[in-house]
């Protein structure tokens, strides 16, 4: 209740106006209007009684006159809470006030000191209506008063002319002092406001210094506590907002321990105390390099952080740290490391590779396109289920990485191996999914864009031993063949070498080129899987231990000839009937007797007379694929043969065939 | 590679879930050549460029074609005619189109407009070099099949 | 320039060794005095005048840290120059040497220029 009284007595006294006693400019300002109020109370109070008096006394002139300012005064009141300028209330005040100061010289009043009151007039007037009108109606008052001092009979009394005298010189004494009193007001005031105006831009200027800083910048004093001006970045960098008044180290929580942030708080000891000096103190900081994250969200940062103390007046020693943030400089320095790690990778690997004979190495090619041929026919048979898939891509990717590890290719062997043991994770699963086949499907490509790498690099060397612009192509394909030979020879144990009795050219460049050579590679394979019999029994034949394979090719009326000759065993018509009753392919007995038919059968997928399907024939799949071959190349195959003495292959393929070569089903 | 091909292989099953109203079955992937002869009636190649290069070719046989148009016209076709082509591609873009979203803004990849080929053993414009195709079975109304074919490189190397 | 008395603290000999021949080879006159661990220090430091002690951090009976409080803690050795040598080159192991005491530092492997700044902040 008393509150409410006060506040209520303030209210009035300040026409509403708040009382911010901090804010210099504005306390004038309420003072002013305290000091109206004041005297529209007092000046108003005395008017009325003035007035009342008047009246009583039978004097209705000046009763009415009195009471009339007297309401002008409180009108002013009301109008002062108001937004009216405030030189209206205070006229409305001011010159009542006037009159009644002069009234009262011109009274007299006891000893003659009813003018007394005017005393205090050029101080109101001044103060409230400032120099111009305050000025002009206390020397308006001056006038009356001296009038009515100096002229007899104007006033109720008479008075001495020393006692006016004085009146007069001191009501201009006071005047003077007053005005004198404003005037170094004014001026200071205009000094002040300067020197404001002169701050506000300095500090505005350093304010969009530090605002517009990337790094952070802050000050923190003993205690770690942050001060309030720090640069406004800090907040971002840090991703906490509202830092002043937070200690340095609580914000460290999450990314330091607190053994290591005990220890910093040594460090900023020995900051403060200037223990060591500068370079010392930063070979030491341990927030030289800072793994950060923010304790509000988590935020990860590499930030780089530096320590300084700063004297500030009065003593005090304050840390000033920068905060820098490194987040993407260490991005890209790891970039740039992991970069240079490839780099120094493709190197290693291309020094392998260049050690390795090209021969060798277009051998291993060789193998590992074959494989890699395999593994894709089992990506096609939708038959097979997506485990046995993997088993076998396990295989074929285990026999590759085999043979690179024995040529030396230890970056390929080594990416082999990551491939073969994820798929041999995945071997363990009974259900794969789609995503991980898909992976699967991906690395090998990856594998084979390796592969491709080498055979281009193997094309430019061996281009470049040779001189020539490019390998002749003849060449290539009897290398090729050469190599299928040496191979299963060494695997079958047999011995055979490769008659070649002419190629033409023209048969073999082009695009016929890729089916010549895939399906010469599928028959001479089966050359030696079926045709050329072990040494031993070569011997007991009377033929010699080395078998002997013949190739032709030459162009025959716009068609290429292609005829591949053994002197092998020839077809064994009684193992392929055994083998067709075995597999069920023919139910009726009679077309078993028909070499034809027995001849047709041997070209279907899956027929193979060979005991154990291995990895280079005997799957089934070479003839049957030979024939189709041959037959989107709208050629014909044809086979004759004789047992004990051998087999002919005699392949007829139009020349010009540009678009179709090799064809498979997308 | 992956990275990529998995979001188209998402957005095909939507797409055909939401718009053709069938399940997709994707099959296992093997890998093909770009200069092999296939027998699909018709392709649409979406290109990809930025940080990786190359194309997402989507094929199939003139039949699905047909059985696709008929659920989205409601007429019949006995021949690969501009209606044809047209909902084909109408059905192609909406997977750009969703395919788009997802990897323009994960990869800095940029999405082109889908070109459609048709005819018997048309040719397939691939931009890369590389011969080696990934070759993607979708199994759709139980016996047709259509392919999604990839063939992308990272910009600077795998 | 008088002949200064050194105590080099570390348990590997070799370390010794190297120690020596690095201060041998910038001529500063200098009389070795050897200790492997703590304890040997403090026993060395009872009997003889020391002008330096380079000190291991890691080693059996008395670490180098313990041995560090423990001569910080007599007032005759208050300051008694102590370098920290250590293969630790964790800063915040630095600075918990340097709070108890140690008056420099150096990061194993010695070189001759490193000493030669570190002793030259050391006035002898």
């Amino acid at each position: 209740m008393a509150e409410k009284k006060q506040n209520l007595f303030i209210n009035v006294m300040t026409s509403g106006r708040s009382f911010d006693a901090a804010d210099g400019a504005r306390m004038d300002e309420t003072v002013r209007y305290i000091l109206l109020n004041s005297m529209i109370f007092l000046g108003g109070s005395l008017l009325v009684i003035f007035g009342v008096q008047s009246l009583l006394a039978g004097l209705q002139v000046q009763g009415f006159a009195d009471l009339g300012f007297a309401t002008v005064v409180f009108l002013a009141f009301a109008v002062l809470r108001t937004k009216a300028p405030f030189v209206i209330s205070g006229l409305m005040t001011v010159v009542p006030y006037m009159f009644l100061c002069g009234f009262l010289a011109q009274s007299g009043g006891a000893q003659g000191s009813g003018v007394l009151w005017s005393y205090s007039f050029p101080l109101m007037a001044i103060f409230l209506l400032g120099m111009g009108f305050g000025t002009t109606l206390s020397i308006g008052l001056l006038c009356w008063i001296a009038a009515v001092l100096f002229v007899p009979g104007l006033a109720a009394m008479s008075f001495e002319p020393d006692f006016a005298g004085r009146t007069v010189g001191v009501y201009i004494l006071v005047l003077i002092c007053t005005i004198v009193y404003e005037q170094t007001k004014i001026a200071k005031d205009l000094r002040v406001a300067q020197l404001t105006g002169a701050l506000k831009v300095e500090r505005d200027e350093i304010a969009v210094m530090k605002d517009n800083l990337r790094d952070g910048l802050f000050l923190m004093d003993r205690d770690f506590v942050i001060q309030p001006q720090y640069s406004k970045s800090l907040e971002g960098i840090l991703s906490v907002k509202d830092l002043s008044g937070m200690n340095f180290l609580d914000l460290l929580k999450v990314s330091i321990q607190q053994k290591e942030r005990d220890t910093l708080a040594d460090y900023f000891s020995m900051v403060f105390n200037k223990s060591f000096d500068a370079q010392m103190l930063e070979d030491i900081n341990p927030l030289h390099e800072l793994t950060y994250y923010s304790v509000a969200n988590g935020d990860e940062r590499k930030l780089r952080c530096h320590f300084a103390a700063i004297d500030r007046a009065g003593g005090q020693v304050l840390i000033l740290g920068t905060v820098h943030d490194a987040t993407r400089e260490a991005e890209l320095q790891l970039q740039l490391s992991e970069e240079e790690n490839k780099r120094q990778e493709e190197m290693r690997a291309l020094f392998e590779v260049i050690h390795v004979e090209p021969r060798v190495l277009s051998d291993f090619i060789e193998d590992t396109e074959y494989e890699f041929e395999r593994v894709n026919d089992i990506l096609k048979d939708k038959t097979r289920s997506s485990h046995s898939v993997m088993v076998e891509i396990y295989q074929a990717v285990h026999a590759v990485k085999s043979n690179a590890v024995i040529l030396g290719l230890s970056s390929f062997s080594t990416k082999l191996h990551a491939l073969e043991q994820e798929i041999s994770a995945f071997r363990e699963k009974m259900d794969i999914s789609f995503q991980e086949v898909l992976h699967i499907t991906v690395e090998l490509d990856k594998i084979m864009k390796i592969k491709d790498g080498f055979k281009d690099l193997i094309e430019k060397i061996v281009s470049f031993k040779y001189g020539e612009g490019r390998m002749q192509e003849e060449y290539v394909l009897v290398q090729t063949l050469e190599k299928v030979i040496e191979k299963t020879s060494n695997s079958l144990g047999k011995k055979a070498r490769l008659v070649v009795t002419g190629i033409d050219a023209q048969a073999v460049a082009g695009a016929s080129r890729r089916l010549i050579k895939e399906v010469l590679t599928q028959l001479v394979r089966n050359s030696m899987y079926h045709g050329i019999e072990a040494p031993e029994d070569r011997k007991l034949q009377g033929k010699d231990e080395m078998g002997r394979i013949g190739l032709a090719i030459e162009v025959v009326d716009g068609k290429i000839l292609v005829q591949l000759t053994d002197d092998g065993a020839g077809l064994r018509f009684d193992k392929i009937r055994d083998r067709a009753r075995a597999m069920h392919l023919v139910e009726d007995e009679r077309k078993l007797e028909d070499k034809g038919a027995l001849l047709q059968l041997l070209f279907s997928p899956g027929f193979s007379t060979a005991e154990t399907a291995d990895l280079h024939a005997g799957r089934g799949m070479g003839l049957s694929l030979v024939r189709d071959r041959v037959k989107e190349a709208r050629g014909t195959i044809k086979l004759q043969s004789e047992e004990g003495k051998g087999t002919v292959f005699k392949i007829l393929i139009p020349l010009e065939q540009h678009a179709l070569s090799a064809g498979r089903s997308a | 590679m992956e990275k990529y091909i998995q979001p188209f292989v998402d957005v095909c099953e939507n797409v055909f879930k939401e718009f053709i109203g069938s399940e997709l079955v994707a099959e296992r992937p093997h890998f093909a050549d770009k200069n092999d002869a296939h027998d699909w009636d018709v392709s649409a190649i979406i290109g990809l460029t930025g940080e990786a290069r190359g194309a997402v070719v989507i094929s199939m046989k003139q039949d699905l074609a047909f059985k696709l148009t008929g659920i989205l016209t409601g007429n019949e076709h006995k021949t690969l005619d501009d209606e044809v082509v047209d909902a084909i591609g109408e059905i192609i873009n909406i997977i750009a189109g969703n395919a788009k979203r997802g990897l323009e803004e994960s990869f800095r990849l940029v999405i082109s407009l889908p070109t459609i080929v048709r005819g018997k053993g048309h040719s397939i414009g691939w931009p890369n070099e590389q011969a080696r195709i990934i070759c993607i079975p979708f199994k759709i109304f139980d016996t047709d099949t259509f392919c999604l074919s990839v063939a992308i490189e990272a910009a600077s190397g795998v | 320039m008088s002949t200064r008395t050194v105590l080099v603290v570390d348990d590997s000999r070799i370390m010794r060794n190297i120690v020596k021949n690095t201060f041998a080879s910038m001529n500063i006159p200098c009389e070795f005095l050897e200790a492997g661990n703590g304890k040997e220090a403090l026993a060395q430091l009872e009997t003889k005048k020391i002008d330096l002690i380079l000190l291991d951090w890691n080693m059996p009976e008395l670490s180098g840290l313990d041995f560090l409080k423990k001569v910080r803690a007599m007032d005759e050795h208050k300051d008694l120059p102590i370098i920290m040598v250590t293969s630790e080159a964790a800063r915040y192991n630095v600075i918990e040497a340097l709070k108890n005491g140690a008056t420099d530092y150096i990061i194993k492997p010695v070189n001759e220029k490193t000493f030669q700044e570190k002793l030259s902040k050391i006035t002898i």
